[in-house]
């Protein structure tokens, strides 16, 4: 119980947020810089305490009305690694998971891209102001994003929240032929995408040289989602049960969240940006090619490119889960197991960035304990980084105050800390 | 003819309910030559302003979340609770199954000063609310209907069948009968019965029925040698703010 007492975590970090920045303009200098997140604590921690192993995945999706998906899929594997069966898991299992998170990454993009950050990069306040011609298109793409919600809708019963997914595997999955027509219906999207990606990506390329960590997990062969170990900076390899050792949390006075911190002080990038930094040399090659074309250097850590890599994400994702689906088998759904007392933690790439869920387990199955740290709560110091920077740079010009705010929410929007339009900004 | 004015709030929850609300429309981009969006924080426009219809997620658990759900009221002419934290607290309301200071001390180390309330209340404890469509996420088909309802100018009313009618009218197995605990006899259908279809038993979220017979569902327990203790403790997820977790509770 100490050990949770000295880490404190929050359940839920996407919704409401503000922003306050202090900045002397006279002067040129900046002061504090607190991006807030003002939502209520849910305290999921504290909800799971008690609660059967099975309920916890369907516990857990509640956490992010977004991200769902993968919430269930890294609290069922945690699980399984505290009963001590994660490797009895059959391959198709896990496929099937990579399927449903990388489907979950793709809309969590689409919509992050289509609906809250374009407008910023073409200069509107919302998708609903844009010009027809770019509003028709932006609305053809959304309809990927409902064709993948149907993808989802098939495996786990409904796309916000999962309904099969259990310790073990599935309660239940469709025909695969169902899954495969879907997926085929997909693929036929792909080449829209890519159009799109050519229309507006120069649009969307914007300069800020800076530097900072970034991590993303890596695994050798492949561009994983839900498997492999965490990579920070390309460099060194984290295996999921140290990510404490690695990052450290603190609580910060005026945020139901907390940030995350590496070597104990300095913030980290997690998200499509540091995925891709990551594991560049398993992008398919037409992925590359935009990316050569567009002149980007990578690795980056511009946060302006995180909608872009987010839209390039989409484009890979595309391709790999048909590969996947083509060979996954559906039977059996599920393996038995037998209920342990135990320690377990696991890690996924959630649509922005790491996600890290950990469980103790007592004899009967019930959770003692709970701990879940999430990816925008891991940015929290690196956008508050950024800010400081760009302000510093835009103070060395004669600057007006209403285009600072603007600047600022804009680049807390590219991090994409989950319902990003709710930053307010105040400039004191 | 007037464009129907439409304001979407989230208060404290995951936003599914929204993220489902906007999926409707987006596949439905019809809907918008009827309706006219002026507030949504998701869309861009922050600000709570005048409209006919404002649909509210999530439940009041800050300070700031009640001011705003007064001056959503003040504002709307209809407003809808929004998914099961809206209507009755929902998942929401779990947390409360531990003391407030305790549950903060776990979770952050230390009670930290920010603006909370330190219950999870329904809106409707604290405003009139004209509809709701509980369900965690409300079904979608429910949610499209309630639409067309409202822009014909009807009243939409709630299935008052539980989940067990939406079961035997597909011929689903039923879990009771198996052994395997299962909310659906006092749970509100509608849902078609989407979780029993994946071979998932019902969790109640969608709350209690109106006609709600305890003691029928804890003879029914009884009779399938159920754990009464085990399915209270299960009532508690969805329903812990429900009278159908008071009335249960009680008989333990």
């Amino acid at each position: 119980m100490k050990r949770i007492m000295n880490i404190p975590v929050i359940s839920r970090v996407e919704g409401h947020g503000s922003l306050v920045v202090e900045v002397n303009i006279k002067e040129r200098r900046v002061g504090r810089v607190e991006f807030k997140v003002t939502e209520g604590a849910r305290m999921f921690e504290a909800m799971f305490i008690g609660r059967r192993i099975e309920e916890v995945p369907t516990i857990a999706s509640r956490i992010c009305g977004i991200c769902g998906p993968v919430h269930a899929i890294c609290a069922a594997k945690a699980i399984e690694e505290a009963i001590g069966i994660e490797n009895e898991i059959p391959d198709h299992i896990n496929a099937l998971r990579e399927i449903i998170a990388g489907l979950n990454v793709i809309e969590s993009h689409l919509l992050h891209v289509l609906v809250l950050s374009l407008p910023d990069f073409l200069g509107y306040n919302s998708i609903l102001e844009l010009p027809q011609e770019i509003k028709d298109k932006v609305f053809r793409v959304l309809k990927i994003r409902e064709l993948v919600g149907k993808c989802l809708d098939l495996l786990c019963g409904e796309r916000v929240h999962p309904k099969n997914i259990i310790p073990g595997g599935f309660t239940k999955l469709p025909s695969k032929m169902l899954l495969i027509d879907l997926v085929n219906k997909l693929e036929r999207e792909y080449v829209r995408l890519k159009e799109f990606i050519e229309f507006l990506g120069n649009k969307m390329v914007k300069e800020f040289p800076r530097s900072t960590h970034y991590v993303a997990l890596y695994a050798d062969n492949d561009y994983p989602i839900t498997y492999g170990d965490l990579m920070l900076d390309s460099l060194f390899k984290i295996p999921h049960y140290a990510f404490r050792k690695y990052f450290s949390e603190i609580v910060v006075p005026y945020s139901t969240s907390k940030k995350s911190l590496v070597y104990g002080t300095e913030g980290y990038m997690v998200g499509a940006l540091a995925r891709i930094n990551t594991n560049m040399k398993f992008l398919v090659s037409e992925v590359k090619e935009i990316i050569k074309d567009l002149e980007i250097k990578i690795p980056s850590t511009n946060p302006y490119l995180i909608p872009l890599s987010q839209l390039l994400e989409a484009l890979h994702l595309i391709m790999k889960i048909r590969n996947l689906a083509e060979e996954v088998r559906m039977e059996p759904h599920k393996v038995t197991y037998r209920v342990r007392h135990g320690i377990g933690s696991y890690i996924v790439e959630a649509p922005r960035g790491v996600l890290y869920h950990h469980y103790v387990i007592d004899s009967e199955g019930k959770i003692l304990s709970a701990d879940v740290v999430t990816p925008t709560a891991q940015n929290a110091a690196d956008i508050e980084n950024s800010i400081k920077m760009i302000l510093l740079n835009e103070l060395q010009r004669v600057v007006d105050v209403d285009k600072l705010k603007r600047m600022c929410e804009d680049i807390v929007r590219c991090y994409d800390p989950c319902i990003s339009c709710s930053v307010h900004l105040t400039v004191i | 003819m007037r464009k129907v004015k439409v304001a979407q709030y989230s208060l404290t929850c995951c936003e599914g309910c929204t993220i489902m609300l906007l999926n409707v429309i987006a596949s439905n981009p019809k809907i918008l030559e009827r309706i006219e969006i002026v507030s949504s924080r998701i869309l861009g426009y922050p600000e709570p302003v005048e409209a006919d219809i404002a649909f509210v997620d999530g439940s009041i658990i800050t300070q700031h979340d009640l001011e705003l759900i007064k001056t959503i009221r003040e504002k709307t002419n209809t407003v809808i609770a929004l998914g099961s934290c809206a209507c009755f607290g929902g998942i929401n309301a779990l947390r409360e199954l531990m003391k407030f200071n305790e549950a903060a001390r776990l979770v952050y180390g230390y009670f930290p000063n920010m603006p909370h309330i330190k219950d999870v209340k329904p809106i409707d404890s604290t405003i009139k609310v004209d509809y709701f469509l509980p369900g965690c996420p409300p079904p979608r088909h429910e949610v499209e209907q309630f639409i067309m309802h409202l822009l014909l100018g009807k009243i939409y009313r709630l299935p008052e069948r539980p989940v067990c009618f939406e079961c035997k009218s597909r011929g689903l197995t039923c879990f009771l009968d198996n052994g395997i605990p299962c909310l659906g006899p006092i749970t509100r259908g509608g849902c078609e019965a989407a979780c029993i279809k994946i071979n998932m038993p019902c969790w109640g979220c969608r709350g209690p029925i109106d006609e709600l017979r305890p003691d029928v569902y804890i003879e029914a327990i009884k009779d399938h040698k159920l754990n009464l203790a085990e399915i209270i403790d299960k009532i508690k997820i969805f329903m812990y703010k429900t009278k159908a977790s008071t009335i249960l509770g009680e008989s333990k």
